[in-house]
């Protein structure tokens, strides 16, 4: 990603899924996709709650993923750009709404 | 990489991790997809339908159905314990004046669902209603391209042509429409036609089965006089209008393909709730587990009952008694459910219907093989 990440990304709303176990099912409804998500990105996925930055979830990551700061912030946005590019998360840059 | 299997490429669908959530979800009994029936009340008397309410005792049945309220509560519970598709069925779910209510319900609490419907109660403003909701697919019944041939089996005039009119307007507003034939004595000869149909009217797919489900009320005999003889099966699955899957075997000794094969899975990662609120391994397989009016769906699903117990034990043909000594089992589909219905009992004996149909299929194969070596 070439530009700085804007602030937050939250969940469409609209968008349906489901947490099992560490992994996660999410279902792109008009597109007809299912999306799996592996443990990693199940938990970037719960993270994108509107209310957390890229800062707070990279953060979050590395108290709980054993990987290194670099890697894990790379990852991280790569996956982040996929789901905006899926229309699965939108991107907020206004004051936040929820806590956190 | 960290996230390997998980989102390279804009690809993040990976088949492994998939197949791992699948594992999990079969290993927890996780209900993924449960199938509710709204009701058995129906503006159709389709004659070989497994669940209608007969005429006149509609305002009884309709008394004994679930309110908005609890399906509300059942649908909470199971968006708890990870169900994430819903099929809402029926009979006829539109002739619920609440069936929308329901349908908002379940979208606010993240299910993705299905609406099972014969579309004749499907005016404009329904159609865009329903669309507004996003389901995955509207799966409608058609019988034939030919009219009368469909509104004989409804045994309602115009029922087709409001079949269609529904198509247009779910197709109008981007909805994903199925269309899906049951193939009977009736209309043996329509598949060709309604594939060609369903290509004009270019809806999603079309599916067909020729599996008549016995009624559920006991009456075996009823629907499966429809039910194609073993050479009318024949007919139809050399039938050009078959999409090729259809004639997939397993091959090898009985025994081995037994050891191979998983039988279907009811209550395994899903189930049916009836109108009334009993819960059901599957849509065939009436025994009951539980009634959500008297416990929690989680109380039900947790702690199954013997009956219940001894289905989820079978896994493979090979725990059943009959199938590792028979020569068909390559090309068998049983079905647990239908077997008990028809049978009344014995649901791990021979599925007697499921033989006929692997009996046909392997006639078939085994005339799709001579021609092809004569080549």
């Amino acid at each position: 990603m070439s530009t700085p990440l804007p602030d937050r990304y939250p969940r469409r709303r609209q968008v349906p899924w489901r947490t099992l176990d560490t992994e996660a099912l999410v279902v792109d409804v008009s597109g007809g996709t299912l999306y799996p998500l592996n443990s990693v990105a199940a938990r970037i996925w719960e993270l994108c709650d509107g209310a957390r930055s890229f800062e707070d979830i990279v953060h979050v990551l590395a108290h709980e993923f054993d990987a290194e700061d670099a890697v894990i912030r790379r990852d991280a946005e790569r996956f982040i750009d996929e789901l905006t590019a899926a229309r699965l998360v939108e991107i907020a840059t206004g004051p936040r709404t929820e806590g956190g | 990489m960290l996230f390997e299997g998980c989102a390279q490429n804009g690809g993040f669908g990976e088949a492994s991790v998939m197949q791992l959530i699948a594992v999990k979800a079969e290993q927890r009994r996780t209900p993924l997809n449960m199938h509710l029936e709204l009701t058995y009340r129906c503006n159709e008397q389709c004659v070989h339908c497994y669940c209608v309410v007969e005429h006149g005792k509609e305002a009884e049945a309709a008394k004994r159905e679930l309110t908005y309220e609890e399906i509300v509560r059942v649908l909470d519970q199971l968006a708890e314990l990870g169900c994430l598709y819903v099929t809402f069925s029926g009979g006829e779910v539109l002739v619920r004046r609440d069936f929308f209510d329901i349908v908002e319900h379940a979208r606010r609490r993240g299910f993705v669902y299905r609406v099972y419907t014969n579309g004749i109660g499907l005016t404009e403003e329904r159609a865009r209603r329903l669309a507004a909701l996003e389901p995955l697919t509207v799966e409608l019944s058609i019988f034939s391209a030919d009219a009368a041939v469909h509104d004989a089996i409804t045994r309602v005039p115009g029922s087709f042509d409001r079949l269609i009119a529904a198509v247009h307007r779910l197709k109008s507003h981007g909805v994903r429409v199925y269309l899906k034939t049951v193939v009977m004595k009736p209309n043996l000869g329509s598949l060709p036609g309604v594939r060609a149909l369903a290509r004009e009217l270019d809806v999603f797919t079309h599916v067909f089965t020729c599996e008549v489900s016995p009624r559920i009320d006991g009456d075996i005999h009823g629907p499966s006089r429809y039910q194609l003889t073993e050479d009318e099966l024949v007919e139809l699955y050399s039938s050009d209008a078959l999409p090729k899957e259809n004639h997939d075997v397993f091959g090898g000794a009985p025994a081995d393909i037994a050891r191979e094969r998983t039988t279907c899975g009811p209550a395994v990662n899903g189930g049916c709730i009836d109108p009334y609120g009993t819960v059901f391994p599957c849509i065939a397989f009436r025994v009951p587990m539980g009634n959500v009016r008297e416990r929690s769906f989680r109380d039900i699903w947790e702690g199954p009952p013997a009956a219940i117990r001894d289905l989820l034990s079978v896994e493979h043909f090979s725990d059943l008694p009959e199938c590792s000594s028979c020569e068909l089992i390559g090309f068998c589909t049983r079905c647990h459910g239908d077997n008990l219905l028809e049978r009344g009992g014995d649901w791990k004996a021979c599925h007697t219907r499921a033989r006929t149909m692997a009996s046909a299929k392997e006639r078939v194969y085994r005339i799709v093989a001579k021609a092809e070596k004569g080549r």
